[in-house]
């Protein structure tokens, strides 16, 4: 590494990233074409309080390749965050971010298919 | 319509023309040129307009610049007399960074450092509050701070480096 430090944050940072797009940034469009959360009160993005433990190890290999090292972070933390929710509530989700909206209508709409399927319970 | 604002800034009077629709953070900006004062999201929530007004840390993008009127308002410069950019040999050693600047200079605290000079600022008046403040009063103070880089878990390193710093002055 040319510079760990810097590494370390880009690292850092890049699962942050994964962070906001798994669980709240998303760009809402209406019905019209207009985007509807263009300021960062409306489009959050992660702050201080969104920050969980974390642990990184750099590995180095022993190759002439030179490589940038970039967001390596982000990828895996969307579906990690996704395995989660699955495991916790049965569903498994395919869209992200999984914001509570969402989560609670994937728990609503499978207590409704549920429901259905059973003839003679109370809807 | 113009008129002349007068406010002291980093301990100095001063005197500039403003429009009466011109936000603080215009005038330090593209009047006086201060430009460690960052327009990011221009609605109060992201902190990297920070300035200090009579000794509180307030968003100048959400404050007019006519509100300003005979009262003190600091900016990143008032940290140090130091001014030039890091590494930058001006003349003057780079011993004269503040020791909050100082920490986050040597734990790398940030990457694009967009949203430093707010940090800094909220950091000194923090540490003004709370000397010795616990990672979690470090986070919760700090949270109206945004950082898009995800450098926070330096940044709360470089303050809670920053707080034994000033506890300990004689610390190189």
């Amino acid at each position: 590494m040319i510079n760990p430090l810097q590494c370390e944050l880009q690292v850092e940072g890049a699962a942050l990233f994964g962070v906001g797009q798994a669980l709240f940034e998303e760009i809402l469009w209406d019905e019209d074409g207009q985007l509807t959360n263009s300021n960062l009160s409306d489009y959050m993005i992660p702050s201080f309080l969104d920050v969980p433990a974390m642990a990184e190890t750099i590995l180095e290999s022993d190759t002439n390749e030179v490589h940038g090292l970039g967001e390596t972070g982000l990828p895996t933390v969307s579906p990690a965050v996704g395995n989660a929710v699955s495991r916790a509530i049965g569903i498994r989700l395919h869209q992200i971010p999984l914001t509570p909206e969402r989560v609670l209508r994937a728990i609503q709409s499978a207590g409704e298919s549920a429901t259905a399927a059973a003839p003679g319970a109370r809807s | 319509v113009t008129e002349v604002l007068s406010f002291s800034l980093n301990g100095e009077p001063r005197e500039v023309a403003i429009r009466e629709d011109e936000t603080l953070l215009e005038v330090l900006r593209r009047t006086l040129k201060v430009v460690s004062v960052r327009e990011s999201c221009g609605i109060g929530v992201c902190g990297s307009c920070t300035v200090v007004v009579d000794g509180r840390q307030t968003s100048s993008c959400l404050l007019l610049a006519a509100q300003a009127a005979e009262r003190s308002v600091e900016t990143l410069e008032s940290m140090t007399e130091w001014v030039g950019a890091v590494g930058v040999d001006d003349g003057r050693a780079a011993g004269a960074l503040h020791p909050i600047q100082q920490a986050f200079v040597e734990h790398n605290a940030f990457q694009c450092s967009f949203c430093t000079p707010g940090f800094l600022l909220a950091t000194r008046e923090l540490l003004a509050e709370s000397p010795s403040p616990t990672g979690d009063e470090v986070r919760h103070f700090l949270a109206g701070n945004l950082c898009r880089c995800g450098s926070y878990l330096k940044i709360e390193e470089a303050v809670l480096d920053a707080a034994e710093r000033l506890r300990v002055p004689h610390r190189p």
